[in-house]
């Protein structure tokens, strides 16, 4: 029989926990396995997006819509992006060069740049992991499950 | 060699779209992993379920696919040009 979710105590605490590491708040609620299978899921969405786009698929500054979705899944993603800007952006790793803009002025552009299909992968899975992980963080807001 | 030269989680993955359609497996993979953790009562059938789950997304999409193959292939075609 399922309870009614109403009925339980709402858990900010378990929440805020959810978001800074994926699963953690399932875990804080008790429900470890379950903590666990919603950090496989999200974590690992987000690492097999950073891995196929690299870390230019999440960049706050020019795909910001797409980061409102990515910064769901937590701090990750707001260090994913602070790598970007340090190691990618920056020219630290790769080569910077001057491209054409639509407007005719030039800007320097990473040659680690994603570019195409591969940085769009990159930023789907990663931006799912964020949406999904705003599910697992209200979920667990609502509390431990007591037929589960 | 440019697989030697990669550097992973900083530059894009080389050769990853020659196989652009198979990424669709685990993203609905993982999603399902995440869903079915959230929503289902009990863990005991777990697996079970987040295979169904996926299973049921991929022949969705796949039918799809092939509903819009069709539809663009040989149905537009036969739609008069003016």
């Amino acid at each position: 029989m399922h309870e009614d979710p109403d009925e339980r105590p709402l858990q900010p605490v378990a929440a805020a926990l959810g978001w800074v590491l994926p699963g953690l708040g399932h875990m804080r609620n008790g429900e470890i396995r379950r903590g666990g299978l919603v950090m496989l899921g999200v974590l690992g969405m987000f690492l097999a997006g950073v891995l196929v786009g690299g870390v230019d698929c999440v960049d706050r500054k020019e795909d910001f819509l797409w980061f409102l979705a990515q910064c769901g899944a937590g701090p990750v993603a707001f260090a994913t992006d602070a790598l970007n800007a340090f190691l990618v952006k920056s020219g630290r790793v790769g080569e910077l060069l001057n491209t054409m803009q639509p407007d005719g002025s030039t800007a320097p552009i990473s040659t680690f740049k994603g570019v195409g299909g591969v940085g769009d992968v990159g930023t789907l899975f990663t931006a799912m992991a964020g949406l999904m992980n705003v599910t697992a963080v209200l979920d667990a807001l609502r509390g431990q499950r007591r037929d589960g | 060699m440019q697989l030697l030269a990669w550097m992973p989680f900083v530059q894009p993955m080389p050769g990853a779209m020659h196989w652009w359609w198979a990424w669709v497996v685990p993203i609905v993979a993982l999603v399902s992993v995440t869903w079915k953790a959230i929503r289902l009562p009990s863990l005991e059938r777990y697996w079970r379920e987040v295979g169904w789950m996926s299973g049921q997304i991929l022949l969705g999409m796949l039918a799809l696919a092939v509903g819009l193959t069709v539809l663009v292939q040989w149905v537009v075609p036969l739609l008069p040009a003016d």
